[in-house]
């Protein structure tokens, strides 16, 4: 791991993934069904529908367990009076760098499925990007979105 | 308080030049089904001269709410129609000042003011269409003015450098240029748009069958059609890069460079040295052989419409580029020397075009008697792909970094760090296994922003440029 990286992400980011991956992946359990149901009326076998129940049950895990676990275990930030150090990716490891002096703007967000877990997340805006630390607990994300805009203010300086 | 002035009562007839194109594309279609109907052709003349009716009465309300003024160090705006809108836009906030001549602003002797700032929407943008040059002078010394004391305002309009671009220079920037393929697929496009609006059946399919019945399998007639297409679209590219880039000229002022070019629409673009966001060095395919290089500037509010506006020479000789730099933009150098990319990314370079082009290629491999020829393409790929490695190279020195690539032609950016918003690098297995890195560039464009992106530098080069990157 690079030094300096000293903050993970909230511990409920990893179930909030979990969960979002779950969820996200469930409309395409239709697929299956209306193979089951369309082999009934029309005359299609029946055996691919277990190749298909095993593919989906697959893929269903790695959204679900494997795939939020990488990304978590990855995800590591650090906010210093100078810039923001962030480190990320499931294949790709992307380490970005964002001085203070450059964020024009920082905000934070928050969907349904976040607020149920008590999560926000914080995206920093610069004049060429957005970056995101997602899922943070709500009162980090707002004394980080505070501190990066207070930082950020006593840099100003244009594009 | 403050005076807001309005546009000379001309931006109405600019404005309803400006937007003919888009009337007919919305009336087209009506007109056309009305004219081929058997309905009575007076339909036709009253649609007509209702939407044309309309569309001047738009054009001189919007003419008569348009108003503005230089006030409390803002550039401030008032318009619209309807909805009453008013922008100010702080005046250290704009990257750039176009001063445009079109036609119409020639008749009446007057000239278009656009002024920019970062951002891609079109809110980030003032446009006068058409103001009196001495209300045009009289803008540009209020911008100025409050940003420099009236001392130093006699000093910024001196002309240190300038630089024209000679006949010779134009005659082989219009012949080299690739507009030929902006031609072809502009006139694609004009093609496909008269196809849509006839309601009978495909117009080009019976164009087809008649040059078909007249031609046979003559092989020759369609190869010669297809020449002449080719000469044609290469004839009328010649033409539009000379209007647009004819007496082209650059000078350098105190504290900003000044672009003017065009033959018949005549442009003047202002950008402030320090709104410049990066130099790009271009050097097109066509242009190599001869050593020829186009010089750019990436700035935050001009170029939205074409990359034509941000050029800062269109041809230069490779070997002039330093000093052409050391005249205008001494902030920048090219005499560096590049690192190149790691030995262990050349296997990419290669393999990402090579591939692709053989799974393209094996089913003309199965289907052609000649197939095997296709083959031949694979193999330039796997050649083009090496050079492709070859040309990169990446450079850091002092406050200013290098980044050289080649898709077809061979692209260079010089970035300032001050003006870089965020670095980031990136690192599958494969090049963790490898020790090699990808690295991307933010910097602000005309489209909210771009990166410049080099894959396969060395481990090792892409943490000394972040430490560069973090330290100054």
């Amino acid at each position: 791991m690079q030094e300096g990286f000293s903050n993970r992400l909230s511990s409920k980011a990893l179930t909030y993934w979990q969960w979002y991956g779950f969820l996200t992946f469930l409309p395409f359990w239709l697929f299956p069904i209306a193979y089951f149901f369309s082999s009934k009326y029309f005359f299609f076998p029946i055996w691919p529908i277990y190749v298909f129940i095993v593919v989906f049950l697959m893929l269903t895990l790695l959204k679900t367990f494997i795939i939020p676990k990488i990304i978590w275990n990855r995800w590591r930030y650090k906010v210093s009076e100078h810039d923001i150090n962030i480190q990320y990716g499931l294949w790709i490891v992307k380490h970005t760098i964002i001085p203070m002096v450059k964020v024009q703007h920082v905000n934070t967000k928050q969907g349904p499925l976040m607020k149920g877990f008590g999560l926000a997340s914080v995206s920093i805006s610069t004049a060429a990007s957005i970056h995101e630390i997602p899922a943070l607990e709500e009162d980090v994300a707002a004394a980080l979105r505070n501190r990066i805009s207070i930082l950020a203010r006593v840099v100003d300086e244009d594009v | 308080m403050y005076d807001l002035e309005r546009l000379h009562p001309a931006a109405v007839i600019e404005n309803l030049i400006r937007n003919i194109y888009k009337f007919f594309q919305i009336l087209i279609g009506p007109l056309v089904i009305i004219a081929t109907s058997p309905l009575s052709k007076r339909w036709l003349v009253i649609i007509a001269i209702v939407g044309l009716g309309a569309y001047f009465l738009i054009s001189i309300l919007s003419w008569y709410r348009f108003r503005y003024a230089v006030y409390n160090e803002e550039l401030r705006i008032e318009y619209g129609i309807l909805a009453r809108r008013k922008t100010y836009i702080p005046i250290e906030r704009i990257q750039s000042m176009q001063i445009t001549t079109g036609i119409v602003q020639r008749i009446f002797g007057l000239v278009k003011v656009d002024v920019q700032t970062a951002g891609g929407s079109s809110e980030a943008k003032a446009s006068l269409s058409a103001i009196t040059k001495e209300q045009a002078s009289k803008l540009q010394a209020q911008l100025n003015i409050i940003k420099h004391s009236t001392d130093m305002n006699e000093k910024i309009s001196v002309i240190k450098n300038k630089k024209h671009l000679t006949l010779k220079t134009l005659l082989i920037a219009a012949t080299t240029s690739n507009g030929i393929g902006v031609v072809l697929v502009g006139g694609l496009a004009v093609l496909s748009q008269i196809n849509q609006h006839l309601p009978n059946e495909d117009i080009y399919t019976k164009i087809g069958e008649s040059i078909i019945n007249y031609a046979g399998d003559t092989v020759w007639i369609y190869l010669l059609s297809l020449l002449f297409i080719l000469i044609l679209a290469w004839i009328l590219s010649i033409i539009g890069t000379i209007i647009s880039i004819g007496g082209f000229t650059i000078s350098r002022l105190e504290d900003r460079l000044l672009v003017q070019r065009g033959l018949i629409e005549k442009r003047e673009i202002s950008i402030p040295l320090n709104k410049i966001q990066a130099i790009k060095i271009v050097e097109g395919i066509l242009r190599q052989p001869f050593g020829l290089a186009t010089i750019q500037v990436v700035s935050a509010g001009i170029g939205s419409k074409s990359t034509n506006d941000t050029i800062a020479f269109p041809l230069l000789a490779k070997k002039e580029i330093p000093n052409f730099l050391a005249e205008f933009l001494p902030e920048y150098k090219t005499e560096i020397t590049y690192t190149p990319l790691a030995k262990a990314a050349q296997n990419r370079y290669r393999l990402i075009l090579t591939i692709p082009t053989l799974l393209a290629v094996i089913p003309i491999l199965c289907f052609f008697n000649y197939g095997f020829l296709a083959l031949l393409i694979a193999v330039l790929a796997w050649f083009w792909g090496k050079k492709q490695y070859k040309d990169a190279g990446i450079n850091i020195e002092e406050e200013q970094i290098a980044i050289r690539y080649r898709l077809i032609g061979l692209n260079t950016y010089l970035i300032k760090h001050s003006k870089i918003q965020a670095i980031k690098l990136k690192q599958n297995p494969f090049q963790k296994r490898k020790n090699i890195k990808a690295i991307e560039v933010y910097i602000a464009s005309s489209r909210a922003g771009s990166t410049v992106g080099l894959t396969g530098i060395k481990s090792s080069k892409g943490d000394e440029i972040l430490n560069w990157y973090r330290e100054f």
